[in-house]
């Protein structure tokens, strides 16, 4: 559970804010979060590239992804607008197969921080067969 | 916007797939979710559950339209959403 969500019920049982205004500020949340999915436009002509090249005189294979970094975003917002429902069924079954994942972790600060991250990481790994290049540009 | 053309690249030939046919395909699909989306949200057992689960059914097109400029290609395979 994010922390704005928790202020919220936390000033609701302490009686400080009605139901009715409680929804309200909910749902005024959760329109937000909606708009920054909906609005992936600053990072805009900007790529997360994987590429694996075989060496000279290898067979392995070649492979090229090039993902939209709005869409890496939009993947990351659209985890917050995951009902608490499900949310802690996925917690479940993800602590159930050895993943330790949190969605109140994934506050918008952080995301922000992951794509900063992101822009600047470059990883080359070269075995015999191939070479494999994660970057941005 | 979202995505409308499909750039296919087998070796030497290029195909353009029209992603606007797929949409139109699944409009039935779509109808008949927005009436069981409905019929849940009049339902005052499921109306809850259901109003939580609205935000992040607005959010999926914005997702598909971030997928433009994806490419995928794998040995003499390319996969472009354009």
């Amino acid at each position: 559970m994010s922390e704005e969500r928790l202020r919220i019920l936390h000033l609701l049982s302490e009686g400080k804010v009605s139901p009715q205004e409680a929804e309200q500020l909910l749902q005024a949340m959760d329109k937000n979060a909606v708009q920054s999915v909906a609005k992936p436009n600053d990072m805009k002509g900007k790529y997360l590239y994987v590429q694996v090249e075989p060496k000279e005189g290898k067979t392995s294979e070649r492979v090229s992804v090039k993902v939209p970094f709005a869409l890496v975003k939009a993947g990351l917002n659209i985890s917050k607008l995951i009902p608490m429902e499900a949310q802690g069924k996925v917690q479940e079954s993800m602590h159930q197969s050895g993943i330790p994942f949190d969605f109140s972790s994934l506050d918008s600060q952080n995301i922000q921080e992951i794509l900063e991250a992101l822009e600047e990481m470059s990883i080359d790994v070269d075995t015999d067969e191939s070479t494999v290049k994660i970057f941005c540009r | 916007m979202l995505p409308m053309l499909l750039h296919l690249e087998v070796k030497s030939h290029t195909f353009y797939f029209p992603l606007g046919l797929l949409y139109l395909l699944l409009v039935p699909v779509l109808l008949l979710g927005a009436i069981a989306c409905l019929a849940l949200l009049v339902v005052p057992a499921t109306s809850r559950q259901m109003r939580s689960y609205i935000p992040l059914i607005m959010a999926l097109p914005s997702l598909l339209s971030a997928s433009i400029g994806m490419q995928i290609a794998y040995r003499h395979i390319s996969i472009h959403i354009i």
